[in-house]
């Protein structure tokens, strides 16, 4: 299974790596914003999106639009983990296709059951 | 900087040295302007030149990307102990293994030869070492947690430049505000300058036109002209 994490902050990337290493998830991509995510999706098989919001080139919102309008990924699970805490950001989110959401800081165990919670695989 | 980039410097002649490169004229300006100038909170004016040190969204840009170089090396650091720690809770649990299976041999051995007191003693201190060895790994496994949270903690890195960044474009909205606001139509090199002193200003610089005649005639200005000092010899032409 193949987890891309989408972050332009080098340091978040590690730490959620780091997080979905000691849940057992080994196939993990790297994209720094949503451009170089969509080129990553397009070359390889993706099978969860975990994307920050704000990034440069094109935030984590514009990116889940692109992949919910591509037939291969319409029912892709996807996490936002975003600074962007406010109910409205909440919604605009889950209206462009997002699955679950996640507000930074978060604890490894938050992640572990969003997780958990978006691929169906309650423990 | 190097050690070696430092004794470069040192042995060069300092008034030859090109401190930037790629400094433009107008900011090599404003950084000799900064040479004379001292920061102080209790002042409040001159406010400091746009100088390099200066410039508040280059110094925001400089502290986000450094903050976030120095995570990767902080990062790098965590997952180093993360390692070691392992290594050494694999090579505790090994000695564990090795003691265990001797204390199992002299229990055998002490009930064998309960006279043999050696064999007691042994076994006692192999359950030390037991003992010793469980509570080392259970400090192992606290280093551990500790490295995990410190790396959660790291958020805090990213939370911290989003809240820098969320600065910076309200600085550059402000700005790009104001120079719209103040927008001209004449180039600033066109235009007149200005007056330093305009009737009705409140000055004790001003001068009333008895004041001007009072110089005038100070400077030997008022001798009324001659028609010969204006008209040249050879007459009008």
């Amino acid at each position: 299974m193949n987890i891309l994490i989408v972050d332009d902050s080098s340091t978040m990337r590690r730490i959620i790596k780091n997080s979905l290493m000691n849940l057992g998830y080994k196939n993990i991509l790297e994209a720094e914003d949503g451009a170089l995510a969509w080129e990553v999706m397009l070359s390889e098989e993706v099978n969860i999106l975990i994307t920050d919001w704000n990034m440069p080139n094109m935030n984590g919102l514009e990116l889940v639009k692109k992949v919910r309008a591509d037939e291969k990924y319409i029912d892709m699970p996807i996490i936002m983990v975003t600074t962007e805490g406010g109910k409205t950001e909440v919604i605009t989110a889950l209206k462009a296709g997002v699955n679950n959401y996640i507000v930074k800081p978060f604890t490894p165990q938050v992640l572990k059951e969003k997780l958990e919670a978006v691929i169906g695989i309650q423990k | 900087m190097t050690q070696e980039e430092l004794d470069s410097i040192m042995d060069s002649d300092i008034d030859e040295l090109d401190l930037d490169g790629t400094q433009s004229e107008e900011q090599r300006q404003y950084d000799n302007m900064t040479k004379s100038y001292t920061l102080d909170p209790t002042k409040a004016w001159p406010p400091p030149p746009p100088s390099s040190e200066n410039k508040v969204v280059h110094q925001l840009d400089d502290v986000t990307k450094e903050s976030e170089e120095k995570a990767t090396q902080l990062f790098d650091m965590l997952d180093a102990i993360s390692s070691i720690s392992m290594d050494v809770q694999e090579e505790l649990t090994a000695t564990k293994e090795s003691i265990n299976s001797i204390s199992k041999l002299l229990e055998k051995l002490t009930v064998k030869f309960p006279d043999m007191e050696i064999f007691a003693n042994e076994l006692n201190k192999s359950q030390t070492s037991i003992s010793a060895i469980d509570s080392s790994l259970s400090k192992i496994e606290e280093v551990n947690g500790y490295v995990m949270e410190a790396m959660d903690t790291m958020q805090y890195q990213d939370i911290h430049r989003q809240k820098i960044e969320r600065v910076v474009n309200i600085m550059r909205t402000l700005s790009n505000y104001m120079n719209k606001l103040f927008e001209g139509r004449i180039d600033d090199d066109k235009r007149v300058s200005s007056a330093k002193h305009i009737h009705g200003d409140e000055n004790d610089n001003l001068v009333e036109d008895d004041d001007i005649e009072a110089l005038i005639a100070t400077f030997g200005k008022n001798k009324p002209y001659l028609l010969a000092d204006i008209i040249p010899e050879n007459g009008l032409g």
